[in-house]
């Protein structure tokens, strides 16, 4: 690759979180408008750090990367951040801003901002029936009454890329389901990170728009970067030009970081409805991703991990995107309603498909938590106990690989 | 060795021989013939006896996929075809004026099958026809006394027949694993 000697304004600088396109591109943005900023290294001599943090993966590589380095950082993103010792561009970069970010990071480098503060320990939530989210503060829906300073001390759970790559966690499952690890699910202490506040994520926002389109017409949400999101419920359809990769990414981040607003649109849903526009969406569709990819392995605040989980109702699996193991957590909790952690326990799938698909199945209305009291006596051994099921499991076992399952 | 079934029912026009014909291993055996009644309208030709598929498995064993006849007075058929199965498989078609009134009939009709068996519902035509939708069907079965799979299916689809007959087994035991 040509590489051009280093001049004395320019900051040496790192790339994290771009693929090799966009890294591409990138270059071509610091060899031209911006030239004479920046050169990138790649032996570990860096003096800052230039992150895209609009990726689904950003909260874990925002982590990864302040356990390693801890000088400036400049932050590309769609919407705006507030990090330590982070300066935010706005994306599509502009050359000036961009500058401005420069500036300030080398400002940093000579005067170093002030360690952060440690803030007081956070109580897991307590386990109650209601699924009704608690207030929570925090730039990153994962971490109730965390700031993101906070965030960046915290303790992580979650799988470096080599780790996951070594996993039986094949593309679906990293899409739908997030990569937090099962430690992160039996260790008592780290509780905290299961939960997420449906609120503060598209999902608090996409409901609010659902109720306000099914009163009164079309709603339009808006503050998700460039794309505005239409939702029409009484002819059940979304449109949006959103590709599928930003979706996730913003469903990734926190609302309350950017001024993301829910409002009606003077539209009659069925001259949108009717259309033949290729941006329409099914409703439900679109309810079912945004819970998976705002849950990424969490339930709701508030939401107990041991009260027995009973299904009212199976999704409709096959127009829905799909999850790993999700007809046998369906039919566990059809016929043995069984707790979340449990759930997982009893089948032996990962703890993160049974989470997100109980928050996913919670936004349709189709399940319920039941008291302890109603639990169906039912173990690890009573399901594998019964006769009549234990005397065809080989024929079934053999019918599901023929069918394609797994 | 043992002989294991899985039965489709459903009204005319369901979907019932096309599903069929998504999963077996073999040429479907159908024995069609013009319809001459009402039943013409939905459909030119029309099962009277039964539809037959096969899957076969691993290791040897064959599963026998039986279609019942969707005209009501084949009905005599249908204790017979299902003896020793392993559960129902219902297509229902949105398109048909009363869709519950076919699920209510069915589900009565093969009640004492589908009580100690199992039972899935697979939706036909629903992009034709999206009302109602799959949670009027839900809250419908739930007062024949059942809360099953209810899935919105495509009969030419094999993934979709596919899914519905995963549901079947699941729902019999929700422990099962593939043979690897």
């Amino acid at each position: 690759m040509f590489t051009r000697k280093k001049t004395d304004t320019e900051l040496k600088v790192s790339i994290v979180g771009m693929n090799e396109r966009a890294l591409q591109l990138f270059t071509m943005f610091l060899e031209g408008p911006a030239r004479g900023s920046c050169q990138i290294v790649t032996n570990g001599t860096h003096e800052v750090v230039i992150i895209d943090l609009d990726g689904v993966e950003s909260p874990r590589l925002w982590l990864d990367l302040r356990r390693k380095f801890h000088g400036p950082v400049v932050v590309l993103s769609v919407t705006e951040k507030h990090l330590n010792n982070a300066f935010w561009v706005c994306k599509p970069v502009q050359a000036e801003h961009f500058s401005a970010a420069v500036a300030k990071a080398r400002d940093a480098l000579k005067n170093p901002p002030a360690a952060p503060v440690k803030l007081p320990e956070v109580k897991p939530p307590t386990p109650v029936a209601s699924a009704r989210p608690s207030t929570v503060g925090g730039r990153e829906d994962a971490k109730p009454h965390q700031s993101s300073d906070a965030l960046e001390a915290a303790p992580t759970t979650t799988a470096p890329a080599a780790q996951l790559m070594g996993e039986d966690m094949d593309e679906r499952a990293q899409n739908c389901c997030g990569n937090l690890l099962d430690s992160a699910y039996t260790d008592p202490k780290g509780r905290e990170e299961l939960f997420f506040n449906p609120e503060l994520t598209l999902l608090g926002v996409y409901r609010q728009a659902l109720k306000l389109s099914a009163e009164a017409g079309v709603a339009r949400i808006e503050g998700l970067g460039p794309y505005p999101l239409y939702v029409g419920a009484a002819v059940n359809f979304v449109s949006t030009p959103m590709p599928e990769p930003f979706l996730r990414a913003v469903c990734a981040r926190s609302m309350d970081a950017s001024p993301v607003s829910v409002g009606l649109i003077d539209q009659e849903p069925k001259k949108i409805g009717a259309s033949e526009d290729p941006r329409l969406r099914r409703l439900d569709n679109m309810l079912w991703k945004i819970s998976l990819w705002s849950s990424r392995g969490r339930v709701p605040v508030g939401t107990s991990l041991t009260a027995p989980v009973r299904l009212r109702g199976w999704p409709n699996i096959p127009r829905l995107m799909s999850v790993p193991h999700s007809m046998r957590i369906s039919a566990l909790w059809a016929t043995q309603p069984s707790g979340l952690l449990e759930t997982a326990r009893k089948l032996d799938v990962p703890y993160r498909f049974v989470f997100s698909f109980y928050t996913a199945c919670q936004s349709f209305g189709l399940v319920e938590l039941q008291k302890s009291s109603e639990t169906i006596s039912g173990s690890v051994a009573d399901v594998s106990a019964k006769p009549v099921k234990n005397e065809k499991r080989g024929l079934f076992g053999s019918l599901l690989k023929k069918l394609g399952f797994g | 060795m043992a002989q294991h079934k899985i039965i489709f029912a459903g009204p005319v026009g369901a979907g019932k021989t096309t599903a069929i014909k998504s999963l077996s291993d073999i040429p479907v055996l159908t024995t069609d013939e013009e319809a001459t009644d009402m039943t013409k309208k939905r459909k030119p030709q029309t099962t009277v006896a039964m539809d037959y598929g096969l899957l076969k498995l691993d290791g040897g064993e064959r599963v026998h996929l039986y279609g019942t006849p969707g005209q009501e007075r084949f009905d005599f058929m249908w204790d017979i075809l299902t003896e020793g199965g392993l559960g129902l498989v219902l297509m229902l078609d949105n398109t048909r004026t009363n869709p519950f009134q076919d699920m209510s009939f069915y589900v009565n009709a093969f009640r004492e099958f589908i009580e100690k068996t199992q039972l899935v519902i697979g939706v036909t035509r629903m992009d034709e026809n999206p009302h109602p939708g799959l949670d009027r069907y839900r809250a419908h079965v739930e007062t024949l006394g059942f809360m099953v799979p209810i899935f919105e299916v495509d009969a030419r689809e094999k993934q979709d027949v596919s899914l519905l007959v995963q549901a079947l087994l699941f729902s019999i035991d929700p422990g099962v694993k593939t043979n690897e």
